[in-house]
């Protein structure tokens, strides 16, 4: 097996967890929240990755991000470097097509609350912010960490964005699923069945242990 | 002299209106209650009040503070309101125990002090010894209670209670109706409570509001609003048992007979017929034909088996036959008609002592104070 790509791989889902842990419990909690009229419209972008085929989200983020595109020469003006065929490019990618998997868990569990603990916190004089600390999250986090793990496991099993906007170079965006297309096109099917075989164990495990933690799930 | 002052019209987007004026001082204990049946918008008002429904229009002032003023689209935050709020079903903290949850509201004040008014609010509640539970793992009562004590540690300057004895079972409520105004006394807070219940509005408030459809149908004291309802609606719903139209047949009317002689202590009476019974009552005030005759079951006296020898010494003292006979917790419910349908309700003592059958003769005597006069 391609160690590299094993650690590349447990890298950029790491990466990509924690930065949707932390980017994605503020919006679910506003799309729990929120009682603006086209909350559903950001609720339909935050899903979108669920039904766009990798390839186009693929195709148009190679575009936004390519040097010549504003974002991409911002980025480049910023740090020097550009972001399509690198790590930081694929860990973008990934964020941005894992969002449906942390946020809308986050979501459930947030919605799910009973609203009139919210109220009832509000009345007592927290503000969102500490409703957020001192109630929610403490109530949510079972959906909380089932997000967090479904995130962990797809993004291990991405291919198809990382292969449009990180190509195929060893160390620095080959992860593991690219490893074995790769196998797969230089007919080394040992190699990519062995590979195989490992993600259908992680992956089933994974699964297995988020329904453990949904059947435990809320503690209350 | 501080007061409340709401003016407001609070519309769902399915329709249902609630529109409401009210006026409550604040300085010092005192508790309205809103009455009125499930979906009469009660819960709703108290909501717009406590600011978690953010889209009434009008005012809401406290004091010199503007808590609503929808025409600067203003709308003070609950969490500025200053409020305490107990929820129908609670809402306690599942995963934080009792005093956690006691501490909630006062979580900002030093620890000292904050410990001691967990202590303070504990021992008055009687839950001491539960401090560490969870709100789960007690009884209704109980949650009851940390729900209580939970919104008056702060002391808040307004107590709004959502139904507070709905979510309890039959015993539980009767013992909990005894203390709670007792336990809402002892922080001076104001309070508005909402309730279906007008054993619990009895029992707790001193000013009460009749809420039904959206809207106030008559505000007042406990004893004005229950003696002199101003409506037939208003009526039913003080749980006046008789409401009958009637005719006005005199006013100003002299005790005309000899034998009247209680009349002079009654007064100067007038006579309303109802259906084909004439029933005299205290003098009319303004000149009406038409009006709503409601007399209270416990008002009305069985006098005993008819006997055409009585003397009638009370003007209304009228023959009925007894049609139905319901029995309660500690009293009867008598069903008769005298010309019209009347209910009367009785201790069980008397019933027993007047040993009453279904289909028995009586006579009745219905005082003339009792009879209350509504416009038509």
């Amino acid at each position: 097996m391609d160690f590299v790509a094993v650690w590349l791989t447990l890298k950029l889902a790491t990466l990509t967890t924690v930065i949707l842990l932390i980017t994605g419990l503020p919006l679910a909690w506003w799309l729990a929240t929120t009682r603006w009229r086209l909350g559903f419209v950001v609720n339909s972008v935050v899903s979108l990755p669920l039904v766009l085929p990798p390839t186009v989200l693929g195709f148009y983020l190679l575009m936004v991000l390519s040097p010549h595109a504003p974002l991409g020469q911002t980025y480049e003006w910023l740090t020097g470097s550009r972001l399509p065929f690198t790590f930081e490019g694929i860990l973008l990618a990934s964020v941005i097509f894992n969002l449906p998997f942390a946020v809308r868990p986050f979501t459930a569990a947030f919605a799910s609350i009973d609203r009139r603990l919210i109220e009832a916190s509000s009345c007592l004089g927290a503000g969102c912010v500490e409703t957020f600390f001192r109630v929610a999250l403490p109530l949510a986090w079972p959906g909380v960490l089932t997000g967090l793990i479904l995130t962990f496991a797809h993004c291990v099993g991405e291919f198809g964005v990382v292969l449009m906007v990180g190509g195929n170079i060893p160390g620095v965006t080959r992860t593991l699923s690219v490893a074995i297309y790769d196998d797969v096109q230089a007919l080394n099917y040992d190699t990519a069945g062995q590979t195989a075989f490992w993600l259908v164990i992680f992956a089933f495990s994974v699964l297995c242990l988020t329904h453990l933690l949904g059947r435990r799930g809320a503690p209350f | 002299m501080n007061n409340l002052i709401a003016k407001f019209r609070f519309e769902y987007p399915q329709g249902a209106v609630t529109q409401v004026e009210l006026e409550h001082p604040v300085d010092g204990f005192s508790v309205t209650a809103f009455l009125g049946p499930s979906g009469c918008g009660k819960t709703t008002l108290l909501r717009v009040l406590a600011g978690l429904e953010r889209n009434a229009r009008g005012t809401i002032r406290f004091g010199d503070q503007t808590w609503l003023d929808s025409q600067q689209r203003k709308s003070l935050s609950p969490v500025h309101r200053k409020i305490g709020f107990m929820f129908q079903e609670y809402a306690l903290f599942p995963h934080l125990t009792v005093a956690q949850n006691i501490e909630y509201g006062i979580r900002r004040v030093p620890a000292e002090e904050r410990r001691r008014r967990v202590t303070e609010l504990l021992n008055r509640f009687g839950m001491s010894k539960f401090s560490g539970r969870y709100p789960l793992q007690l009884s209704g009562g109980q949650q009851q209670r940390i729900a209580l004590a939970r919104s008056v540690a702060c002391r808040p300057q307004l107590l709004l209670l959502d139904e507070p004895l709905s979510a309890l079972d039959a015993v539980q409520r009767e013992a909990t109706r005894m203390e709670l105004r007792g336990l809402l006394e002892e922080d001076q807070i104001p309070v508005i409570l909402v309730t279906h219940d007008r054993h619990e509005a009895l029992s707790l408030a001193d000013h009460v509001a009749l809420m039904n459809d959206g809207e106030i149908l008559q505000t007042g004291s406990i004893s004005e609003v229950f003696n002199r309802p101003k409506t037939p609606v208003v009526a039913g719903m003080v749980g006046v048992e008789t409401t009958l139209p009637g005719r006005v047949e005199s006013t100003h009317f002299p005790a005309q007979s000899p034998t009247h002689h209680q009349s002079n202590r009654i007064g100067e009476t007038s006579v309303v017929s109802v259906g084909n019974v004439s029933l005299t009552v205290a003098k009319l005030q303004s000149s009406v034909n038409n009006v709503y005759v409601c007399i209270r079951g416990a008002d009305v006296e069985i006098v005993g088996p008819a006997s055409p020898a009585a003397v009638a010494m009370d003007p209304n003292r009228i023959p009925a036959t007894i049609t139905r006979i319901q029995l309660f917790e500690s009293t009867l419910r008598i069903e008769m008609n005298c010309g019209f349908p009347l209910v009367a309700i009785l201790t069980r003592q008397l019933a027993r002592s007047l040993a009453l059958q279904v289909g028995q003769q009586i006579e009745v005597n219905i005082p003339v104070n009792a009879i209350h006069l509504i416009n038509r």
